[in-house]
């Protein structure tokens, strides 16, 4: 029997009250490779990795996780270290009122490993991650963003995941600090070979990045391929179009 | 066209106080040449003022803000821009703003069309209710609304952002204003419409002949839409200038390193995505309360010489260049 899937989604289809937001969409993202799914607001991106995550039930439809049908919600360690999500803002991952180090320990807790033992597995995680032991006794307020977003990614990898899911990674950072964040993604995957999947409207970003590629487009995957291929020779007129839009240096003529 | 001068900020400097501490400096002699007709654009990171020459350009800023110096030459008038009231006699009539999001400039309680109503009230005071009815729709019409008619009787809420900015947009157009200042327009919405609303603002400068100074830390939109280019960091222009020629050979260490870390939807590509790898800029701001007496870019520079950090650098004409300006020592 062939490996499974990282991630296999089969006609979902989700409804919300009066709209569909997904239309039996499928895709199959392969193991230890880094996909990229872009799309602009109200194409279904966000709801398909919300559906992903387990977040939303799909109405019809399934997904599975290295073969293992979602939501997964009885067994929940078997769940954290098979996906764990890299939201956009770190805030979402880490509770203002514990300290950083606090906030990590509940990784310990939910996979019933003991302090100690990962405590010196944390120092591993930071040394890749370029975070400082002080930082463990800091309020999430007192570190800089930055450092959040770090902390937020090192909690992900402390699971051990199979996948990692990083929604709009780059999303309102500074082009000089944006290359720091796809660098530390791109060595967390060649270290640990996790499969990593980018849900972004970043179409420059993904397609350095992504092996493969998911164009999405109200509800539906209008182009899905390998990422060359996608963004070289787009299939589809929205693909085409969306990469015309993308702002690039030639001047445009004034007309008056 | 006649030849009418370009709208000039001279020597802006502003502070934010706070209780307890030093003032953050956050704008020190900023100025900026803005061409009639031309599109400039004022480009820079989180943090490096470029918002705030708007909000003291517009005289909106926050109470704890202190406006040192620097004045605005707008036609045959001088403004002083630490006068408030004599700032206010130039919004909604000289100068309007375009803001990243476009519910800062409606009101969620009145209708399109009274929005519109109100800017021609105020710049064509003598129309009637039917001639400013006529033209509100006409605006609309000509940045792109469908059955405009109709959306004058809807509220903000019902517009999608992408429309919300034109009828922004349109606003303007009725307001002909001589300098349109538009912060962010596009940073909310998706490409595809960003895009649109571009050519819209385009639009507007050849329809009306207005100035547009385009703040945003996009460095795609500068290329492809502006005329002239400043580069702003910790609160101070490093580098003004045409932008093929910023572009094609910046005068300032900073600006070649942003460019170099703006990832383009053309750039070269790693033979294999997991190899590739991409350019930052080491370093973090200066503290805005505690400026060196140097080069304020000189600590994160690659360039940087013992030369660098003996003085505070002013922003000069290069030698063989003299429409471009760079306060790099470097490069003269």
């Amino acid at each position: 029997m062939p490996d499974p899937l990282a991630i296999e989604v089969a006609g979902v289809t989700v409804d919300f009250t009066g709209m569909r937001a997904l239309d039996g969409v499928s895709l199959a993202v392969p193991t230890a490779g880094c996909f990229g799914i872009v799309g602009e607001s109200g194409s279904g991106k966000s709801t398909l990795l919300r559906t992903i995550l387990g977040l939303q039930g799909p109405t019809r439809g399934e997904v599975r996780i290295e073969g293992v049908l979602q939501p997964h919600r009885r067994d929940f360690r078997a769940q954290a270290r098979l996906v764990q999500p890299i939201f956009q803002d770190p805030a979402l991952s880490l509770s203002p009122r514990r300290r950083v180090g606090q906030s990590l320990d509940e990784v310990g807790e939910a996979l019933g490993e003991p302090r100690d033992a990962l405590r010196a597995r944390l120092g591993g995680v930071f040394e890749r991650l370029g975070l400082q032991m002080p930082v463990l006794d800091r309020y999430p307020h007192q570190i800089s963003g930055g450092q959040a977003r770090r902390v937020a990614i090192a909690r992900a990898l402390l699971f051990q995941p199979r996948v990692l899911i990083a929604d709009e990674p780059t999303a309102g950072l500074d082009v000089s600090v944006q290359g720091d964040l796809l660098n530390l993604l791109q060595e967390i995957r060649a270290a640990t070979g996790v499969t990593l999947l980018i849900v972004s409207h970043n179409l420059a970003v993904i397609r350095l990045i992504a092996d493969r590629v998911a164009v999405m487009q109200g509800g539906h995957i209008v182009e899905e391929g390998d990422s060359r291929s996608v963004f070289d020779a787009p299939r589809s007129d929205y693909t085409r179009t969306l990469i015309a839009s993308w702002p690039r240096g030639q001047p445009v003529e004034a007309t008056g | 066209m006649t030849d009418s001068p370009p709208i000039a900020l001279q020597g802006l400097s502003v502070d934010f106080l706070s209780a307890g501490e030093p003032p953050a400096r956050a704008l020190r002699d900023v100025s900026l040449t803005i061409p009639p007709r031309s599109i400039v654009g004022l480009v820079g990171e989180s943090g490096s003022g470029k918002s705030t020459v708007a909000m003291a350009m517009m005289g909106l800023l926050a109470p704890n803000a202190r406006v040192g110096a620097g004045r605005i030459d707008v036609g045959a008038r001088r403004i002083d821009c630490t006068d408030g009231a004599a700032l206010a006699g130039l919004r909604g009539r000289d100068f309007a703003m375009v803001f990243q999001d476009p519910s800062a400039s409606l009101n969620p309680t009145f209708t399109i069309g009274a929005h519109l109503h109100e800017v021609l009230r105020t710049r064509s005071p003598g129309a009637t209710r039917a001639e400013r009815q006529e033209r509100a729709i006409e605006a609309l019409r000509t940045v792109g609304i469908d059955r405009p008619d109709a959306r004058m009787r809807n509220h903000p809420h019902e517009l999608s952002g992408g429309m919300r900015q034109r009828v922004v947009i349109a606003m303007a157009l009725l307001a002909r204003p001589r300098l349109l200042i538009a912060d962010e327009p596009t940073t909310a919405l998706d490409v595809t419409v960003e895009a649109q609303v571009m050519a819209e603002i385009v639009a507007l400068r050849d329809q009306i002949g207005c100035s547009i100074l385009l703040i945003t830390h996009s460095l795609g939109l500068v290329a492809r839409y502006c005329d002239h280019v400043s580069v702003i960091y910790a609160g101070e222009v490093l580098e003004y200038g045409p932008v093929a020629e910023v572009v094609r050979a910046p005068a300032h260490p900073y600006s070649a390193d942003i460019f170099a870390c703006d990832i383009e939807i053309d750039a070269p590509r790693a033979p294999a995505a997991a190899d590739q790898r991409f350019r930052i800029i080491p370093g973090n701001l200066p503290s805005l309360r505690d400026l060196p007496a140097a080069c304020i870019y000189a600590p994160r520079c690659r360039k940087a010489v013992p030369a660098c950090m003996a003085g505070h650098p002013a922003l000069l004409p290069l030698t063989d260049e003299p429409e471009r300006e760079t306060r790099c020592i470097l490069a003269r």
